[in-house]
Order: structure tokens, then C-alpha cells, then sequence
């Protein structure tokens, strides 16, 4: 084995420039294949955990995947309101343990402003389980004033710290003419919490409900809430409900009283399914990529091929001589073998740094597009299988070449005949 | 005791006028343990072909080969690579050292075909062939007759009970040639091989007592000539 490859090293070493090219093209297929597969499970996984230790959410009749969207990853519009009289029903539910609503509708430079109440602080939970925590200095808001709490992307990209102030944009869209006259004071920033909500601006509900140009439809009619006039919880209305279940036999019972029997809200539940449903409706796309990624590790394979064979005819005196010097066939055979494996290998290797850097790229755009943070320490079984797959790939590749060696005439090749 | 026998060998190879053509055919042939003896021939006399066959590179189409009592002739391939990487030491005539090696791994990679390495004895025979601060150096950074005393040196690597040389002085000017044969026979009189020159340089064959006229031996070559006449 050492005689192998000290053997292939050499030669190796004395084709570089060819060693180079072959590994790096070998270490593109490594790293997109690995891409495929690792970052597609780990965006996967990281979207279906990511519902800040809820279980459902209720909102208004639709489909449940926008609901999600909308108000776990502040994606989607939302599909409609829900009257106040529904927040208060399910959060009387014995079946459930917590409520937290949402009112959504306004914007800061893009960034989602979310009329909530202070159940937010108590308990919603960042990638790691835990409350959500405040940077120093920082304090929630008071419910009676026109103050908010910032995510920390908001905070880092919108320029807002403590003691800052903002008047909200209506809509979800950011459009510079759609200004409130609402003045709004952060009292807190809020520490990463690698869920989208550092990509939220919190603010009181009432406050919300208050913001001149809000109308409210809870109760059938609209309702434009007035300066020092109580808002009646009748016209109160919300985009959502973010619950938290006592046990999965109320998330069942939950989803057959309000999703089959009723007609007015849809319960999404659990929150994760309702993810993998949409991760598996999009896997013929994944099962593309990786077709194409496994096409790309061929066509490398080819390329070390393709490399070792155009030198095999200069390279007939070196084999000749091995043989002459006493190496046997099979060892002429097997060194060409492992120089192609080696290539492959160093390709694998040079895939994990392709790889890293793709997983970069790619974890910092799903990072400032949604707030997901993707784990780097993530295992994905084909981390293991990729690279060894290209090493067993390479060696495959340098089966012909090592024939044309093993074959190689040794008289014939050694010198001319005197 | 012969180190090294040869009876009623032939070869042939394809011939372009279509049929074969003998190369070699040698009735009998040997030199004992020890001893040294230069074959003489011109140009396209079979000598190589005849190294190549006791080597057991070439596979003769019939007759024996007895290197060291074993019989070459009846050994498969892997055989004959083994016979030959433990018992012979060859000097090529264009030397064939591998380029992308320096001196020293081109004597070590020998031995890894042999008796394992020995980067101590492999040191040893580089320095004993003058070539201590050459160890490091690329064939292409050492003159003719440097590349020759690394080919010797990779020669004696396992220990050899004949080497054989195979035009050696082909490439070096007269007085190189002839400290390259006396460095040859001296050290494997050291080393207790027996050795085996190929000639047509007259200078060369001087120094041997023994010459043996490898035209003489080779009746492929009489047949050849009558042929002519």
C-alpha cells in the first residue's frame, strides 16, 4: 500500500497543473452535491422547528400553509382577519394552554410591524427554546404607550437602537408614500434570536388598532377607533392567533371542531407538518438537483478519466520501468487506480471547503430573507456518502487508464532493440 | 557455481514482411558466481533482447534460463517479476531513471519491488557511487555520467547476484566511460555480484579478461547473414 502511494503521489506531484484542475472540477461536484442534499435537509429542518414554541396557529379560513407563512416566518400576506370574540374563545379553550395575537399590517423600511401583547415576551422562544431575550438597556414595550420592541436584524439593517423613533408605513410593501403620522419610540432591541422574528418590529395591539387609517371590521361594519374612546372588543379584529396546545389530543380535537366542523377559522396544525407538507410538494425539485448534482460527480469522474488517459501514452517508459525494476502487473495497475481515487480524494477534501462556502452564501441569503438561521453542525448522512461516493467514482475512472498501463509493453518500451 | 545458464534459448518477433523473424538463438551460455564477462556484438546483434530474456522481461519462445538455479523460462510473469527484482540489478542503456524522482527515491523505489526499503543502504550506495551531494537532485540536474552511477546504485539496491549492464558507456566520452565500467566492477566485486557487461566499445571490452563475441553465440545471426549472402 505504501508503494502505491508513494507512487501515486509522484506522479501526482509531477502532473499538478493536470492534478489541480481534475481535483478542483471533482471538488465543485463534491461541494454541489453536498449542497443539494446537506443544506436542502438543514433549511428543511430549520423551517419545520421554527415555530418559536408554538403549536398551531388560528386564523381566518384559507389555507393553512399561507397562515404559517404568515405568521411563524413573516412571509406570506395574511389570508384575512378573525374577529376578537375568536382570540377570546380559544383562549378560554381548556385545550389551550396559551394565545398569543397578531395584528399585522404595517411596515418599517420592508420590515413587518406586529401589534401583539406582552404574552410575546413571555412566550414566544428563540431557535434554542429559550424567552426571548433583550440586548442591555433595552426594556418591552408599555402597553399604553406608542413604543416598540425591535428584532436584531431591524435593529442592525434599519438603524434603530434604543431611543430611537420611527413612523410606521402602511401595508407589508414598503412604499415611501404610505406613511403614518404615528410617531413610535424603541425601548428595546431585541438579542438574535435566529428565528424570523428578528426580522419584526413589535408594538402594542391597541396601539396598533390606533394608528390613524386603520379600520376595523370585527364586527361586520367598520369601526375607525377615536382618541380617548375605548376600542370595543366587538370591533376588535386580528391576522392571527399563535397557540400553544396542552397536549397533541387537543391539537386533534382543535383541528376537527374548527377545520371540519367550522367555517369561519382554519387551524393550522401542527405547525411543522403543515412545513414538511410544503418541503414535500417541492421535493420533485429536490430530487432534480440531486439528479443533476450526481450527473455533475459523472462528469468529474470522466474528467480524471479523461486526464490520466491523455497521459498514459508518455507515461509507457515510466510504466515499463516500474515493470522492469520488479513491479508486478497488478501493482502498475493498482498505483493508476489509486492516483485516480487520490484525485477524487483531494477533490472530496477540496468539496467540504465548496461546500462550506456554499453553505455560507446560501445560509447567509435564507438568513436575511427570513430570519432562519440553518445549523453549520447539522449531520446529513451524505456528508459521509458524497465524498466517499466521489473517491469510489475516481477510482471507477482510472480503471481504463490502469488497464492501458497494466498492459503496457515493457521491452517494447524500455529502449529501441540493439 | 553458475549464477546464471542459458541452453537452446530462442525468440522470435513478428517480422514486417509478415511471419517472424529470430532475434536470438543461443545454444548454451553461462558465468558463474562472482565473476565478471563482457559480450560483445554491433548494433542490432540481439544483445538486448538477449539481456531482456535472461531478465525475464521477454519470454522466450523456447529453451531454459537458470538464474541462480531457479529456472526463469518455467515462471509465470509475476514470477519472473519476482526472480528479477530479487536477483538481478539491470543497467539500462538510456539509464531509465524515473524523472520525477530524485536520486535517492529512484534507488529506494527499487527496493520497494525487492527486499523493502533501506533508506540507510540506499544512502550508503549513493555515497559510495560519489554521489553524497547529488541524494536530492532530479536525473534532470545530474550530468550523463551522475545519471549512470545512480543507475548502478538502484542496480545493487536489493542486493543482486548479477547485474547486468547493458551498453553502459553509450552515453559518456572515453575517459568518463572507462572510471564508469572500473566503478561498475569494483563495486560489485564489493557487493559479490556477478557481473555482466554488454558491449561494442572496444575500450570497454579491454578491461575484461573474459569477452565472450555475442555474434559468435547468436546463430540467429549466422542464419541471418547466410540469408544475406
Amino acid at each position: 500500500m505504501n508503494t502505491l502511494i508513494f507512487l501515486a503521489g509522484h506522479s501526482l506531484r509531477r502532473h499538478a497543473m493536470s492534478t489541480i484542475v481534475t481535483a478542483f472540477s471533482a471538488a465543485l461536484a463534491v461541494g454541489l452535491t453536498l449542497s443539494v442534499f446537506g443544506l436542502a435537509a438543514q433549511t428543511r429542518a430549520a423551517f419545520m422547528g421554527g415555530a418559536g414554541g408554538f403549536d398551531a396557529v388560528l386564523g381566518a379560513r384559507g389555507s393553512q400553509l399561507q397562515l404559517v407563512l404568515n405568521a411563524v416566518f413573516q412571509l406570506e400576506t395574511s389570508p384575512g382577519n378573525i374577529p376578537w370574540s375568536l382570540y377570546e374563545t380559544i383562549k378560554a379553550d381548556p385545550r389551550v394552554s396559551e394565545a398569543v395575537p397578531y395584528a399585522v399590517g404595517d411596515n418599517y423600511f420592508g420590515f413587518r410591524i406586529l401589534g401583539t401583547t406582552l404574552a410575546v415576551r413571555d412566550e414566544l422562544r428563540d431557535s434554542s427554546g429559550k424567552p426571548l431575550q433583550l440586548q442591555e438597556g433595552g426594556q418591552w414595550f408599555n402597553e399604553e404607550n406608542r413604543e416598540a420592541v425591535v428584532g436584531s436584524i431591524v435593529a442592525r439593517q434599519a438603524g434603530l437602537k434604543v431611543g430611537s423613533t420611527f413612523r410606521p408605513y402602511h401595508g407589508l410593501a414598503f412604499d415611501p408614500s404610505m406613511q403614518h403620522e404615528e410617531v413610535y419610540q424603541v425601548v428595546g432591541v431585541l438579542k438574535p434570536s435566529n428565528t424570523p422574528i428578528d426580522r419584526v418590529i413589535f408594538i402594542p395591539l391597541e396601539g396598533f388598532y390606533r394608528i390613524k387609517g386603520h379600520v376595523l371590521r370585527g364586527a361586520g361594519k367598520d369601526f375607525v377607533p377615536k382618541a380617548d374612546q375605548p376600542i370595543p372588543d366587538e370591533d376588535k379584529e386580528l391576522s392571527s392567533v399563535l397557540l400553544k396546545l396542552r397536549d397533541p389530543q387537543a391539537g386533534f380535537n382543535l383541528d376537527y371542531t374548527i377545520n371540519k366542523q367550522g367555517k369561519v377559522a382554519t387551524l393550522a396544525w401542527p405547525i411543522g407538518r403543515v412545513m414538511a407538507d410544503l418541503f414535500n410538494r417541492l421535493g420533485w425539485m429536490s430530487r432534480i438537483l440531486a439528479l443533476v448534482a450526481y450527473l455533475v460527480m459523472v462528469v468529474a469522474a470522466c474528467s480524471i478519466l479523461a486526464a490520466l488517459h491523455n497521459t498514459m501514452r508518455e507515461r509507457r517508459r515510466e510504466f515499463a520501468i516500474l515493470r522492469a525494476l520488479g513491479a508486478k502487473r497488478r501493482t502498475v495497475f493498482a498505483s493508476v487506480v489509486t492516483e485516480a481515487a487520490s484525485i477524487a480524494a483531494l477533490g472530496a477534501m477540496g468539496g467540504y471547503l465548496v461546500y462550506g462556502l456554499l453553505f455560507f452564501l446560501a445560509a447567509g441569503l435564507v438568513r436575511a430573507q427570513t430570519g432562519v438561521v440553518v445549523d453549520p453542525f447539522f449531520f446529513h448522512p451524505a456528508l459521509i456518502a458524497v465524498p466517499i461516493g466521489m473517491v469510489l467514482l475516481g477510482a471507477l475512472a482510472g480503471v481504463l487508464p490502469a488497464y492501458q498501463a497494466y498492459s503496457t509493453d515493457v521491452a517494447g518500451n524500455l529502449e529501441p532493440h540493439s | 557455481m553458475k549464477i546464471l545458464e542459458v541452453a537452446k534459448l530462442k525468440k522470435s518477433f513478428p517480422s514486417v514482411e509478415g511471419g517472424s523473424r529470430l532475434i536470438v538463438d543461443v545454444d548454451h551460455f553461462y558465468l558463474n558466481s562472482g565473476n565478471e564477462m563482457a559480450l560483445a556484438g554491433e548494433s542490432g546483434s540481439g544483445k538486448t533482447t538477449f539481456l531482456h530474456l535472461i531478465s525475464g522481461v521477454l519470454k522466450p519462445d523456447s529453451g531454459q534460463i537458470s538464474l541462480d538455479g531457479k529456472r526463469m523460462d518455467l515462471l509465470p510473469e509475476a514470477g519472473r517479476d519476482g526472480l528479477r527484482s530479487h536477483l538481478l540489478g539491470y543497467v539500462f542503456q538510456n539509464f531509465n531513471l524515473l524523472q520525477g524522482m530524485t536520486a535517492l527515491e529512484n534507488v529506494e523505489l527499487a527496493m520497494r519491488f525487492g527486499t523493502g526499503v533501506d533508506p540507510e543502504r540506499a544512502v550508503s550506495l549513493l555515497k559510495r557511487m560519489g554521489l553524497s551531494e547529488r541524494l536530492h537532485h532530479y536525473p534532470r540536474q545530474l550530468s550523463m555520467g551522475q545519471q549512470q552511477r545512480v543507475a548502478v546504485a538502484r542496480a545493487l539496491a536489493n542486493r543482486p547476484r548479477l547485474v547486468m549492464a547493458d551498453e553502459p558507456t553509450a552515453h559518456l566520452d572515453h575517459i568518463r566511460g572507462r572510471e564508469a565500467v572500473n566503478l561498475m566492477r569494483e563495486v560489485c566485486r564489493e557487493f559479490g555480484a556477478a557481473l555482466l557487461v554488454v558491449s561494442h566499445d572496444r575500450e570497454v571490452l579491454s578491461n575484461f579478461q573474459h569477452v565472450q563475441h555475442f555474434d559468435r553465440l547468436n546463430r540467429a545471426l549466422h542464419a541471418r547473414q547466410e540469408v544475406k549472402s
